[in-house]
């Protein structure tokens, strides 16, 4: 309880870790750093830069033992100027990486180009392929360049293929890119340190990590050995995040027979059970019910707010994105066209939302209706419109009064057209899709 | 250490879903051996005394002794599990974690050992019982111990062979016809079939420096007392350089193939 309480206090701290000899990204050289403690500072005693430590995963941070002497502020100074040298500089990298703000993610270049066989048609084309193979270049992911700070939750859009699974791959260190650099937490990832692996977490939403015939609770478990959380720590973890994401009483059940929403909300649990500082998150939502989306997504909310969690999410649900990403990054065919707020995409992309009208059967045929929107399908069943999203209700309102509508549907447009609609605003590209906000025209009978 | 205690219970639990499978496995099994008792003891009626050195009693213990020892080390379904990992790109937690592929199997390798000893524990001890008579106790109170020891050693190195095979399935996409080949050699140099004292002195010798014969034969040999002294040393000293070598083998091939996974493939 004690520890609970220590925690948001430590995410403002005065103490700084002041680089003396060299970079922190990717160093080799053990780092030396100095400690300014400020006499404001709410650490006022070894246990509680532990406490500190330990909320921040800080994995042999170890102040010296005994009470402090002295006014905190030069105590620590005196014990962490000679002594800190002598810690893992895995834990001085970690304290100091998060005191320095720099950005937590560094992609520069990225391109990733995968060698596929290209078989000739036909049993021919197989016989052939014994002895001579001819293979294709294809670049998964090209020349890519993001940077990402620490406690951002960004969303990667892109249909399928277009290289965000990739570049989350290579991001977690499972691929190799073939140039190109990048630095997360200030390792390189596909170098694999233990002690980067130790900071982050995967989740693939295709992917199946927990064991399938035992309880959940048992892969936790697991995860528990493998991070070496203490044990009041991971009894703690697992209860609240089993309560936020409300499936306490799933613990137990083998993971064969849970539902897709449970597994997943367990998964997530897995993966966040050692506090990762940085999450790679693909896929969370995929094939999940409304409600275990919101339940997800208002979880991975929170979590990002009060752990500032740094969160790379990809997900075909605009939704997802919507309630959860200020910033976006737009992949498509390998090459990143647009990485800014989601709110500037929204505006310029997604400015319109579609609306289906099912008619009666055996009503009298319709007008024009282009003066409403771009007309997408227009016959005796059924009209589809795209209306600009402030219209949308004055649209409807006119159409139901005028048309014999048996049912109504209101839809985002999905992420692949706004994809589309983003070469569509590209130059050369179709710029048809532009409103100029048209009166509202009275409605005629043909 | 605490995280392979957990992995060695977790697969425990999981193994334990095959207690059929692997109870009908151990009861099958010992109808060929059945048949092999029953072959021996008609080409002792013919009266020789001694077969390449084994009294009747010997080497239907020396059978015996290869079921009690096959069902406590050697590999069942470890390697096609590996090999599935590999392919399905399940080894990705792996790499992601901080935790070791090779030690995790290990474990697993041994809770199914576990769960398979005890579910052959019943079929074999009645046959064993049944067939008491033919099974010669150790030679002494140390050939047991060290028996018992070299034991765990071919367990581990068996585990090793078919992780190293189970690896190629980083370069090829079905690895059951090597499976296959390095189940022949086990099966007849390891003395599976028979003892390979039956075998021409130069032959046998020549086995005896690959690997497989410290898979089954030699801890039967410690067991029936036919190896003693500076053998003995030598035959272990073998044994332990052919554990090692294997480790060291199956860390390189796996760092190679993660090499091909993570910067070829995907």
């Amino acid at each position: 309880m004690r520890r609970k309480l220590c925690a948001p206090a430590a995410r403002n701290l005065h103490f700084r870790f002041r680089p003396i000899a060299c970079g922190i990204s990717g160093a080799r050289e053990p780092p030396r750093f100095s400690l300014n403690l400020f006499e404001d500072s709410p650490i006022r005693s070894c246990r509680c830069l532990r406490r500190y430590a330990c909320a921040h995963n800080l994995v042999g941070c170890k102040p010296p033992r005994g009470p402090m002497s002295g006014p905190p502020a030069r105590s620590f100074g005196r014990w962490a100027q000679p002594s800190l040298r002598h810690e893992p500089i895995s834990a001085i990298l970690k304290l100091s990486q998060s005191m320095n703000h720099g950005p937590i993610i560094q992609v520069q270049d990225l391109t990733r180009v995968f060698r596929t066989y290209k078989k000739k048609p036909g049993l021919i084309g197989a016989v052939r392929g014994l002895f001579h193979r001819e293979y294709e270049q294809t670049a998964a992911v090209q020349d890519i360049s993001f940077t990402v700070e620490e406690g951002e939750f960004v969303g990667f859009l892109g249909p399928n293929g277009a290289g965000k699974t990739t570049t989350l791959k290579m991001l977690s260190g499972l691929l190799h890119p073939s140039s190109g650099s990048a630095s997360v937490l200030g390792y390189t990832p596909w170098e694999r340190p233990i002690e980067y692996r130790r900071q982050f977490a995967l989740l693939l939403g295709q992917k199946n990590q927990l064991w399938w015939d035992l309880p959940a609770r048992e892969s936790l478990e697991l995860n528990g050995r493998i991070y070496g959380i203490p044990r009041p720590d991971f009894e703690r973890r697992v209860g609240e995040l089993t309560e936020l994401l409300r499936v306490t009483e799933k613990l137990d059940v083998m993971v064969r027979e849970l539902s897709l929403g449970e597994r997943m909300k367990m998964e997530l649990i897995a993966a966040l059970l050692h506090q990762p500082r940085v999450l790679f998150l693909d896929e969370p939502t995929i094939g999940l019910d409304v409600v275990a989306q919101k339940t997800v997504r208002e979880f991975l909310r929170a979590y990002n707010q009060t752990h500032r969690t740094t969160i790379l999410l990809t997900s075909h649900y605009m939704s997802d994105i919507e309630a959860l990403c200020k910033r976006v990054v737009i992949i498509d065919k390998g090459s990143i066209f647009f990485d800014g707020a989601l709110e500037e995409v929204m505006e310029r992309y997604a400015s319109a939302k579609l609306l289906t009208f099912e008619l009666k059967t055996g009503a009298a045929p319709v007008g024009d209706l282009s003066a409403f929107g771009k007309v997408l399908e227009h016959n005796a069943e059924r009209i589809r419109l795209k209306v600009p999203r402030a219209e949308v209700i004055s649209v409807c309102k006119v159409l139901l009064e005028r048309l014999p509508v048996d049912d109504l549907a209101i839809k985002d447009i999905s992420v692949e057209d706004v994809i589309r609609n983003i070469f569509a605003g590209r130059p050369g590209g179709d710029t048809t899709f532009q409103y100029h906000k048209p009166p509202m025209p009275e409605l005629v009978a043909a | 250490m605490k995280t392979y205690g957990h992995i060695i219970t977790m697969g425990i639990q999981n193994t334990l879903v095959y207690r059929v499978n692997f109870f009908c496995r151990a009861f099958f099994n010992l109808i060929p051996l059945f048949a092999t008792m029953a072959l021996w003891r008609a080409i002792y009626a013919g009266k020789p005394a001694e077969v390449a050195g084994y009294t009747l009693a010997q080497m239907l213990s020396y059978y015996l002794l290869v079921t009690i020892v096959e069902a406590s080390t050697s590999v069942t379904e470890d390697d096609w599990q590996i090999a599935a990992d590999i392919k399905d790109g399940a080894i990705g937690q792996f790499l992601i974690r901080p935790m070791d592929y090779l030690h995790y199997r290990l474990c697993l390798f041994f809770s199914g050992r576990a769960v398979y000893v005890l579910a052959a524990l019943v079929p074999v001890g009645v046959f064993v019982l049944w067939q008491r008579e033919f099974l010669v106790p150790p030679v002494n109170a140390t050939a047991l111990v060290v028996f018992l020891i070299s034991l765990v050693f071919s367990a581990v190195l068996q585990f090793f062979l078919s992780y190293l095979i189970a690896m190629l399935a980083f370069w090829v996409l079905e690895i059951s016809s090597f499976t296959f080949i390095l189940l022949a050699c086990e099966r007849l140099a390891s003395g599976q079939m028979f003892p390979l004292d039956i075998l021409p002195h130069w032959l046998a010798q020549a086995m005896m420096w690959t690997p497989f014969p410290y898979g089954t034969f030699f801890p039967v040999s410690i067991y029936l007392g036919k190896v003693t002294g500076v053998a003995l040393a030598q035959g272990f000293l073998l044994q332990s350089f052919w554990v090692v070598a294997l480790y060291a083998a199956a860390r390189l091939v796996w760092q190679r193939g993660l090499r091909s996974y993570t910067v070829v493939g995907g």
